[in-house]
């Protein structure tokens, strides 16, 4: 009965309403990784006296782990470096992608396919194992993560932008413009770039999710901040050795804090397309 | 389908069925699996060191004297007895005659000259070939009697030769010239026939024996050389909870290093498993610094460190109580072992940083190097609780560095590469001198202290030479005193000044008096700047006892976990 209500519920609800709570998830986990220091019941790095191991309590509502560090403390803080990490790499692939993909969409020719078939290589590469290959060779830690999640997302914001380049170059008031004699820059720029916004928008919110995903799996692998610093994929590394004597609450909570946070950026991700896809529109119509 | 076809069907059918059950009524060959965390970094017995890498070299080969199972006791082994001259350098050893490597080659005085040589000339950077660097000369006096020479007596030496180093290869099939990796023939038990890195050993029993063979050994020797399980595989899993995971699940016979500590406390009580279990641990934990790179040059700062580190917290936190602290580089088990390093004075260690020049607004700044997975996966607890204890003092901030075990075992040995790390030992002989003797004099290189202070050379010469077990006692709670002295905080310890004058009264040998006496008028008992001593090249912590643990199945016997910490494969049997 339950379920038959939830489902109907759910069919109801539009991607707008996603959007909308993707955003409050999104907006309420930076908002307490931003006031962790102030809302951190412990200090997530040193261990106090308290006991290790302890199941979650009043007075550790997540439980201990092994050093006896405060679960709930390490989870607050533990959102600061994926966020970070995801938003800068995401960000920084943004803006590379973007550049390169109006640059070869627009040029065309032998540029593009230059360009084309080196996105294609990048892209068809699993993307986390090329992450850990650029970490390892750089060195573990943010600089490394950073460079290693925007190389891997380069190339998709390059589809996207090309894409749209490609098409956007043959409309009638590029040409136009064209004709009064704007150069392929000022095109490029007051043209081209300003219609490819919508798209990338959306491109970027899921993006950040995936991020998140790899930067924590690159933190598992123990290509992240070194020990102790509070991070959810390492919490979930380390946490593991921990099940088999039945301490869940090491590795659980981290695993939900890494989950919601990407299903918040994917709701909102979902809200975007929707919001620029003419097609949905016009049936809701 | 025409009836003929379908007899002719059901007729293979049921053949092929009695094929499969039939099958399964043979004799199926006995096969023992161990799973284990370890590695193994070179198969080379003269560039490797580390515990997996010469456990393999055990199962495959002999030296020329072993120590007895469930002992301390030294035994014959290729060689069935042997003599020392009365000067304590010339040991005569008498081979055993009809034995033979695994390739079919015949084992003799030559083989045995050929393999202690070549090894001693290899003598790899990241090799163990130092244990035996005292011998001088190999002479074969015949065919099958063998004559070692020391540079010095040394009580040391026979209990020294039941490692890698100085053990027989087969001159047919290893190279002379360069390291071995995985090429060797041994004397058996067992011969390595596939090793697949990260993923598994495997053993065949050796059918020519000789430890099998009635004719060359007693029924008693061969209850201790004999195999008694003809294949082992050994595989290697990633991680403690892996280890666990097979142990309990039946995958592996016998799961042995390393088990995370709470999985030890836990499947201590799982009815299935059989839990064995060293009487004693003699497997400590430490730190080392290379005192030759800054700051850690500043004996100051080694000291405060010394101060600063909060071995209870280790050992409550990271292992829940299993291991136990320790307070010297000589474990209790040892009659020898003194109690030296200081307990934690965080209002000293500020001190001693001020003195320094370090203070709250000019921190020391410094990096640990740990490694994730050799010592089982609490090693990063270690560094995080290291960082906490240290920075408690307010005056240090500690950097974590967490290095894969080759890279951290090969900058180890380079001269300006790792200033201060974390470090295991488990003994290569049972003596006081080898808690000692390897980072303050033998292997200050490949083991990474980097120290030059000849006076712990002294110490080491003394107790090589003192025969006395009351005056070698002596000796050595001096040496332990010294390495750990608070110098030149406190003037030196009138303690130690009489633990030496004490040598000098009692001992018989002229030589060792010598030493002693050099070692009083040596030491700068006031002054406070000098390049002898170099205290505090290594900070213990704790007693292992996490390693010393297996888990096997309940059909398992035969498993000895001793003082030597050595595993001996082939005394393992399955019912």
């Amino acid at each position: 009965m339950l379920a038959k209500w939830l489902v109907a519920r759910i069919h109801v609800l539009s991607k707008q309403h996603l959007m909308i709570i993707g955003m409050i998830i999104v907006g309420s986990i930076i908002l307490i990784t931003v006031l962790a220091p102030f809302i951190a019941p412990y200090d997530p790095v040193n261990y106090q006296d308290g006991g290790r191991l302890e199941p979650p309590s009043l007075k550790h509502l997540l439980g201990t782990d092994q050093l006896g560090r405060d679960v709930l403390s390490r989870i607050i803080y533990g959102g600061s470096v994926p966020l970070k990490v995801a938003g800068i790499a995401a960000l920084i692939a943004l803006v590379t992608g973007m550049i390169i993909g109006l640059f070869s969409g627009y040029r065309g020719g032998i540029t593009d396919r230059t360009f084309s078939l080196m996105m294609d290589a990048m892209y068809s590469f699993p993307g986390l194992i090329l992450a850990i290959v650029i970490v390892a060779t750089l060195g573990a830690g943010i600089f490394g993560m950073v460079f290693a999640i925007s190389f891997v997302y380069i190339p998709t914001y390059f589809r996207v932008v090309r894409g749209q380049a490609l098409q956007i170059r043959e409309q009638e008031f590029v040409e136009a413009a064209r004709a009064e004699g704007a150069s392929g820059f000022r095109i490029l720029l007051k043209h081209i770039a300003p219609n490819t916004v919508n798209s990338v928008m959306a491109v970027l919110s899921f993006n950040i999710a995936d991020a998140i995903l790899t930067e924590a799996g690159l933190s598992f692998l123990g290509f992240g901040l070194p020990p102790p610093a509070p991070d959810w994929g390492f919490d979930i590394s380390n946490g593991q050795r921990f099940l088999l004597a039945g301490d869940w609450w090491l590795i659980t909570f981290a695993g939900i804090a890494i989950i919601v946070l990407c299903l918040g950026f994917g709701m909102i991700g979902e809200g975007i397309s929707d919001l620029i896809n003419p097609k949905r529109r016009r049936k809701r119509a | 389908m025409s009836l003929k076809f379908r007899l002719i069907g059901i007729g293979m059918l049921v053949l092929v069925l009695g094929l499969v059950l039939s099958l399964g009524a043979l004799p199926q060959e006995k096969v023992l699996t161990i799973g284990t965390t370890d590695r193994i970094t070179e198969l080379s017995p003269a560039n490797s060191y580390d515990f997996w890498t010469w456990h393999v070299f055990r199962q495959t080969t002999n030296g020329l004297v072993t120590i007895k199972p469930g002992t301390s006791e030294v035994i014959p082994a290729l060689a069935k007895s042997w003599e020392i001259s009365p000067d304590g350098t010339v040991y005569t050893f008498h081979l055993r005659q009809g034995v033979t490597f695994t390739d079919g080659a015949p084992f003799n005085c030559a083989a045995m000259k050929w393999s202690i040589d070549r090894n001693l000339k290899l003598n790899g950077p990241k090799g163990g070939v130092y244990l035996i660097s005292m011998i001088k000369e190999t002479k074969c006096v015949d065919d099958y009697t063998l004559q070692i020479t020391i540079s010095g007596a040394d009580t040391t030496f026979i209990k020294r030769l039941d490692n890698p180093p100085a053990w027989a290869y087969s001159p047919q099939s290893t190279p002379a010239d360069e390291f071995a990796n995985g090429k060797w023939a041994g004397t058996g038990p067992y011969k390595m026939i596939e090793y697949k890195p990260e993923e598994r050993v495997v053993y065949q029993a050796y059918e020519g024996y000789w430890g099998c063979n009635d004719k060359i050994v007693t029924a008693e020797e061969k209850a201790i050389f004999c195999p008694k399980i003809k294949k082992v595989v050994e595989v290697f899993y990633a991680d403690a909870a892996a280890l666990r995971a097979a142990t309990e699940a039946g995958e592996v016979d016998i799961g042995f290093r390393t088990f995370n500590p709470d999985d030890i406390l836990s499947m201590a009580q799982n009815p299935n498993l059989k839990e064995f279990k060293a009487a004693s641990s003699v497997a400590i934990r430490y730190l080392v610094f290379n005192v030759t790179m800054a700051p850690f040059d500043n004996p100051l700062v080694r000291e405060a460190i010394a101060y600063a580190v909060d071995r209870d917290a280790i050992v409550s936190k990271v292992f829940g109580g299993i291991n136990k602290p320790l307070y010297t580089m000589v474990p209790p088990g040892f009659a020898e072992s003194e109690n030296v390093f200081p307990a934690r004075d965080l209002a000293m260690a500020r001190d001693l940083l001020k003195q320094a020049g370090y203070t709250k607004d000019n921190p020391l700044e410094i990096t640990l190097s740990f490694t994730p997975k050799h010592y089982g996966t609490t090693e990063s607890d270690v560094a995080a609780v290291m960082k906490t204890s240290l920075e408690e003092t307010g005056v240090i901030k500690l950097n974590i560095e967490s290095l894969e075990w080759g890279t951290m075992t090969d900058r180890m040995s380079k001269k300006d590469e790792l200033p201060f790390f974390l470090l295991g030992w488990y003994p290569d002989f049972l003596d006081p001198d080898n808690y000692l003797a390897p980072w303050l004099t033998e292997s200050t290189v490949s083991l990474g202290s980097f120290t030059t202070d000849k006076v712990n050379k002294k110490f080491q010469d003394m107790e090589r030479y003192e025969t006395d077990e009351a005056v070698r006692a002596l000796i050595f709670a001096a040496w332990q005193e010294y390495m750990a002295a608070d110098w030149p905080y406190e003037p030196f310890s009138l303690v130690l000044k009489a633990k030496l004058a004490g040598v000098v009264s009692m001992t018989t040998h002229p030589a060792v008096r010598g030493l002693a006496q050099e070692a009083i008028n040596e030491i700068p008992w006031e002054s406070t700047s000098s390049e002898v001593p170099q205290p505090v090249v290594v900070i213990p912590l704790w007693q292992n006892m996490a390693q010393m643990y297996a888990f096997t199945q309940p059909n398992i016997t035969g498993v000895v976990l001793d003082v030597t910490t050595y595993f001996r494969d082939w005394l393992v049997d399955k019912k």
